[in-house]
C-alpha cells in the first residue's frame, strides 16, 4: 500500500509537471456519476489505471450547474407591495388631534414651553419619541449600604437651565407625601436629577402641567 | 416424555399466542401453566439466601447478592444521581414580546402606526420601540394596561398572540385581529425587509406552527389564521355577548383582497419564492412549475 501511494505521488507530480496546472481536488459530487465523471476511473478490468493521467484540459471542476428557472420582473408589485415595507429612518412628527389629552394620554408640549416661555428657570426637552424623559432603575442597597432591598429610582432627564431650580420644586411636589426624606441627586452636567422612589406619574403630571 | 399429539397442541397455543403479542420475546410463550414463575428467579443469585440488606456487610456471600444498583453503605447510582427535568423542553419554548394594548393606542396617536391599513410585526418592528431579540417569535397583544382607552379601528391588526379580553377591545372598536404564526426565518425577513431583501434570498414560505400551537392557530377563539372564517363571524358575536358591546354594522371594507396572506406568505402581495431586488426596484417572480410547487406547497 505504502509503494502504491509513492507512485501515486509520484504519477500526480508527473501529471502535475505535465500539466503546468495545480492538480485538481477531488470532490464528492452527490448524484453524480464518478463513472462518467472520470472515464478512466479504475475498474476491474485495469484497476491500476490513474485518471489523473487521463484528464489532460478537461474542465472537472467547473462552476455548480444551475438550473434554469422561468422567470418574470415585476415593477408593479414593486411599487405595490414592498416599498410600505421600507420604512423610513426617522420618527414622524405626531399627528394633529382634535383635543388633547389623547386616547392614550398624551399631549404634545405647549407653544409656550417650545417657545421658552413657561416662566420657569429650566426646560424639560421631550425624547426623539415625542415622550416625556422620565424613567425608572433599580439598584441593589446591599453594595452601598449594607442592607437587604432594592432602591427603586426616578429619573428625569433632557434638562436644560437651572437644574437645581427644578430639583427644588420637585422636592416640594414630592417631600410631603413622601415616607421618610426625599433623597434627591442632581446633576446639571448632563441636566439629570434621580429621586429615590417610585415617583413617575406625579413628576410627569407635574412637567405636562409645567408645559413641556 | 411428551405425547406427540400434546406437543402438537402447546405448538398451535404457542402459534396462536406469537400472532397476539404485541411484541415478540422469549418469554410469551412460556407464559403458559407449565412455565414455572420461580424458575427466573431459581436461576438468579439475587434473590437467594442471604440477598437482603441485613447481609450487607456479607454480600457475596453463600452467593447471595443485593439487587442491582445497590451498593454497600453508599447511595446507590440510580438514587444519587437526581433528575429534574423542568426546563428540559426550553427550546421548544416560543418566547413573544409583550405589546399592550396602551402601547398600541399611544403608537397610533403619535403616527407610528397606521390602524387604517393592514399592521404586522413588520409594521410594529419598524418602530423600533419593540425590537425582536433572537428567538423571539413575534409580539403577544396583553390587556394589563388600555383596555378602556382603545379607540383605534384597526383594519387588520396581526399579532402572534392575544389574550380574550385584547381581542374584545379590538372588535368593540370595530376592527379585526388576527393571531399568525412566523416561523423564525420567516420573522428574520419580516423584522428588518431592507436588510432581508439586501441578502438576494428569495422570499421564505411560511412554516406550519409547531404541534403544541396547531391548536391555538387554528381555533377560532383566538381567531387563529387557519381557523375557519365561519367559525370566526360566530364567536366574534359569542365574546360581544360575553363582554357587553356591540359589533358595528358595518363591517370593514376589504376591498384589497391582495392585503389578504396565504398561510405560506408573509409578505402580503409577495408570493414565497419571489426575489426583491431593491436597487433595480423589481420583484422577480418565478414561473417553472418545480420551483412554485415547492415554495407554494399546500398547508
Amino acid at each position: 500500500r505504502r509503494a502504491s501511494a509513492a507512485l501515486l505521488r509520484q504519477l500526480h507530480r508527473a501529471g502535475c509537471a505535465a500539466s503546468q496546472q495545480p492538480p485538481p481536488r477531488r470532490m464528492a459530487h452527490i448524484g453524480q456519476n464518478p463513472i462518467g465523471l472520470f472515464p478512466n476511473f479504475p475498474s476491474v478490468k485495469n484497476p491500476w489505471v490513474e485518471d489523473l493521467q487521463q484528464l489532460g484540459e478537461q474542465q472537472q471542476f467547473g462552476p455548480a450547474r444551475s438550473v434554469p428557472v422561468e422567470f418574470e420582473a415585476s415593477s408593479e408589485d414593486f411599487e405595490a407591495f414592498v416599498t410600505p415595507l421600507l420604512a423610513a429612518d426617522t420618527v414622524p412628527e405626531p399627528p394633529r388631534h382634535a383635543s388633547y389629552p389623547t386616547p392614550s394620554g398624551w399631549s404634545p408640549p405647549s407653544p409656550d414651553a417650545l417657545a421658552g416661555r413657561t416662566g420657569r428657570p429650566y426646560a424639560v426637552l421631550r425624547t426623539r419619541n415625542h415622550m416625556l424623559p422620565i424613567y425608572y432603575a433599580e439598584t441593589d442597597r446591599r453594595r452601598t449600604e449594607n442592607v437587604p432591598g432594592t432602591r427603586r429610582m426616578t429619573i428625569v432627564k433632557r434638562i436644560q437651565g437651572d437644574t437645581a431650580a427644578l430639583a427644588h420644586d420637585l422636592r416640594r411636589l414630592l417631600e410631603p407625601d413622601n415616607d421618610g426624606p426625599l433623597f434627591v441627586q442632581v446633576d446639571d452636567v448632563s441636566g439629570t436629577i434621580r429621586i429615590v422612589g417610585q415617583h413617575e406619574q406625579r413628576v410627569a403630571k407635574f412637567l405636562m402641567d409645567c408645559g413641556f | 416424555r411428551a405425547n406427540s399429539s400434546i406437543v402438537i397442541m402447546s405448538v398451535r397455543s404457542k402459534l396462536g399466542l406469537i400472532r397476539r403479542m404485541p411484541r415478540i420475546d422469549l418469554y410469551g410463550p412460556r407464559a403458559t401453566e407449565r412455565f414455572d414463575p420461580q424458575g427466573e428467579r431459581h436461576w438468579t443469585k439475587r434473590y437467594q439466601f442471604g440477598g437482603s440488606e441485613e447481609w450487607g456487610e456479607r454480600w457475596g456471600e453463600r452467593q447471595s447478592f443485593l439487587p442491582i444498583g445497590n451498593h454497600v453503605r453508599k447511595m446507590p447510582f440510580y438514587l444519587a444521581i437526581p433528575s429534574e427535568p423542568y426546563n428540559a423542553d426550553w427550546l421548544h419554548r416560543r418566547e413573544l414580546v409583550r405589546i399592550s394594548l396602551l402601547d398600541l393606542q399611544r403608537l397610533v396617536d403619535l403616527g407610528r402606526i397606521d390602524p387604517s391599513k393592514p399592521v404586522d410585526l413588520t409594521d410594529i418592528a419598524a418602530t423600533r420601540l419593540f425590537p425582536l431579540k433572537d428567538r423571539q417569535y413575534g409580539y403577544q397583544l396583553t390587556d394589563d394596561a388600555g383596555l378602556d382607552n382603545l379607540t383605534a379601528r384597526f383594519a387588520r391588526l396581526e399579532v402572534q398572540h392575544a389574550s380574550e379580553a385584547a381581542i374584545a377591545a379590538i372588535e368593540r372598536s370595530g376592527g379585526r385581529i388576527v393571531c399568525r404564526f412566523y416561523d423564525l426565518s420567516s420573522i428574520a425577513a419580516k423584522s428588518d425587509p431592507r436588510a432581508f431583501f439586501a441578502t438576494g434570498q428569495p422570499l421564505p414560505a411560511c412554516k406550519l406552527p409547531p404541534v403544541s400551537a396547531i391548536d391555538y392557530y387554528s381555533s377560532a377563539e383566538s381567531r387563529g389564521y387557519l381557523a375557519n372564517p365561519a367559525d370566526i363571524d360566530r364567536c366574534r358575536d359569542e365574546l360581544a355577548q360575553k363582554y357587553g358591546y356591540s359589533l358595528s354594522t358595518d363591517s370593514i371594507k376589504h376591498e384589497d383582497q391582495q392585503w389578504e396572506k396565504s398561510p405560506r406568505q408573509i409578505f402580503a402581495g409577495l408570493q414565497p419564492g419571489s426575489v426583491v431586488s431593491v436597487a433595480d426596484r423589481l420583484v422577480y417572480k418565478p414561473l417553472s412549475a418545480d420551483v412554485l410547487a415547492h415554495y407554494q406547497r399546500p398547508v
